[in-house]
């Protein structure tokens, strides 16, 4: 004896006994795999239960109320594998019509990126652990020791890789991170244990924050700037102003650190050497400068989609000055002409001092 | 090989070609399209048409409307946009020039 199951498909009510129920029920879940990526897919389904429907009623008569196991067998035969192969671009959906997963043979190139989503500083020890599958809590420690045990190296070569390696923006970046295949069920897992880790919210909230300025010109119907308020466009440039201001102050800085061994009047230890105090106070411009950063990105939203191009020209446009202004001072102010002298010295003892930290630890 | 699956990236690469062309003829409901492809070789199951004829109607070839039937539920009634009526004409043209090719060629 077989149990009967009533189903609702796309609003017809038919009984199926149990293990056809359950044919049927693998053939529609098989296809909605088939279809994840479909922007359709919600339609394609009622489709296919609206066709699977009219197919049962054929099966059934006045004195007939059940489809049976063949006749569902039969049915999910004719309704044939869901096929994207034609005009959609056959490699899009990563299951193929009998469930199981496509393999990968190619797996994306693994890449070493600096991973946001969680991160205590700049997600570096966040990026390490996913390229070689760590736990992020013994990195951070390794870190520490190495820190500690290099007499401060270790925190240089946070820095360093602060700089060097790029951010994972995206999705895919992140899997790339740690060479895994982006799909969709990694997203949804991935989603769900942000919402359970509830802790540390208020910063992973600054962080997207952070990341939708950057993103802002090309997300179309995101709030900008002047949505949000019209009189801050009209100081917007006062930032740009102000970020000007603290890279004179802060390459003045730099230059009396350099020539004289004193940041304007104050004096460095003795035992800090002039190359740490140079790194220190560029760390230190960089997150002064930050928050300007982004209100000034925020601001381009306003430019609509063009924003990428715009940006680009706008830092080649920067650069160029940048290398106009600093030959002409290299050329009149002996102050400058100097600090270029100075500067393979410095970079110098920075090399010597890296390699005694890597010589050392033996 | 047999004969069927050496022309089978063909048949498929034809069958949007097809589609356009029922549809254009006539108005019809996707359980019509299947049965007019099915005494053909371009046999086909729903679980290809539906994705491909969501595909076309994304792509702007075609539109449907919904429509009373007489036994069951309302049916998808598609037919043709403009765009959809030159994309067949373009193919049409090009599948006459194949077809001269083919004849031309050899033997």
């Amino acid at each position: 004896m077989q149990k009967v199951i009533s189903i609702n498909l796309n609003g017809n009510a038919y009984q199926l006994d149990e293990s056809g129920y359950d044919r049927l029920r693998e053939y529609l879940e098989s296809a909605e795999r088939a279809l994840a990526t479909n922007p359709d897919r919600a339609e394609i389904m009622a489709d296919l239960e609206q066709a699977i429907a009219e197919k049962c009623q054929r099966f059934l008569s006045p004195h007939k109320s059940v489809v049976s196991t063949t006749e569902v067998e039969q049915i999910i035969k004719e309704m044939g594998p869901i096929d994207m192969g034609l005009g959609e671009n056959a490699d899009a959906s990563g299951t193929t019509a009998d469930g199981k997963q496509a393999t990968h043979t190619d797996a994306p190139p693994k890449r070493l990126y600096r991973n946001p989503d969680g991160a205590m500083i700049a997600g570096v020890c966040n990026g390490l652990a996913s390229y070689f599958a760590i736990d992020v809590a013994l990195v951070r420690i390794g870190f520490v020791l190495l820190a500690a045990l290099s007499k401060g190296a270790g925190v240089l070569i946070y820095v360093a890789m602060m700089f060097i390696v790029p951010e994972a923006h995206t999705g895919e970046e992140r899997a790339a991170g740690r060479g895994a295949p982006f799909n969709a069920n990694e997203v949804i897992d991935r989603a769900k244990k942000q919402y359970a880790e509830g802790t540390r919210h208020w910063r992973r909230q600054w962080r997207q924050q952070q990341r939708q300025w950057r993103r802002a010109g090309w997300a179309p119907g995101m709030t900008t700037l002047y949505d949000a308020a019209p009189w801050a466009v009209a100081i917007t440039p006062l930032f740009a102003l102000i970020q000007v201001a603290l890279f004179l102050t802060m390459a003045a800085m730099l230059i009396s650190l350099v020539n004289t061994g004193a940041i304007l009047a104050w004096h460095l230890p003795a035992e800090v050497p002039v190359w740490a105090g140079a790194l220190m106070l560029l760390v230190g411009y960089q997150i002064v400068v930050a928050p300007l950063r982004a209100v000034r990105h925020w601001s381009w939203n306003l430019r609509g989609p063009a924003q990428p191009l715009f940006a680009f020209w706008n830092a080649v446009i920067w650069l160029c000055g940048m290398a106009v202004a600093f030959w002409i001072a290299s050329n009149h102010i002996p102050e400058i002409r100097e600090f270029v002298q100075r500067l393979p010295g410095l970079f110098r003892q920075f090399a010597e001092a890296m390699r005694g930290v890597v010589s050392e630890p033996r | 090989m047999g004969l069927p699956e050496k022309f089978a990236s063909i048949r498929k690469g034809l069958l949007e070609f097809l589609i356009l062309k029922i549809i254009a003829a006539d108005t019809v409901y996707a359980a019509d399209i299947l049965e007019r492809l099915g005494d053909t070789e371009f046999a086909t199951q729903e679980g290809t048409l539906y994705p491909l004829l969501s595909k076309m109607r994304r792509d702007g070839l075609l539109d449907y409307e919904w429509q009373e039937s007489d036994a069951g539920p309302p049916r998808k009634y598609y037919e043709l946009t403009t765009k959809g009526k030159s994309q067949l004409a373009e193919l049409d043209g090009y599948w006459k020039q194949i077809n001269t090719t083919v004849t031309k060629l050899g033997r």
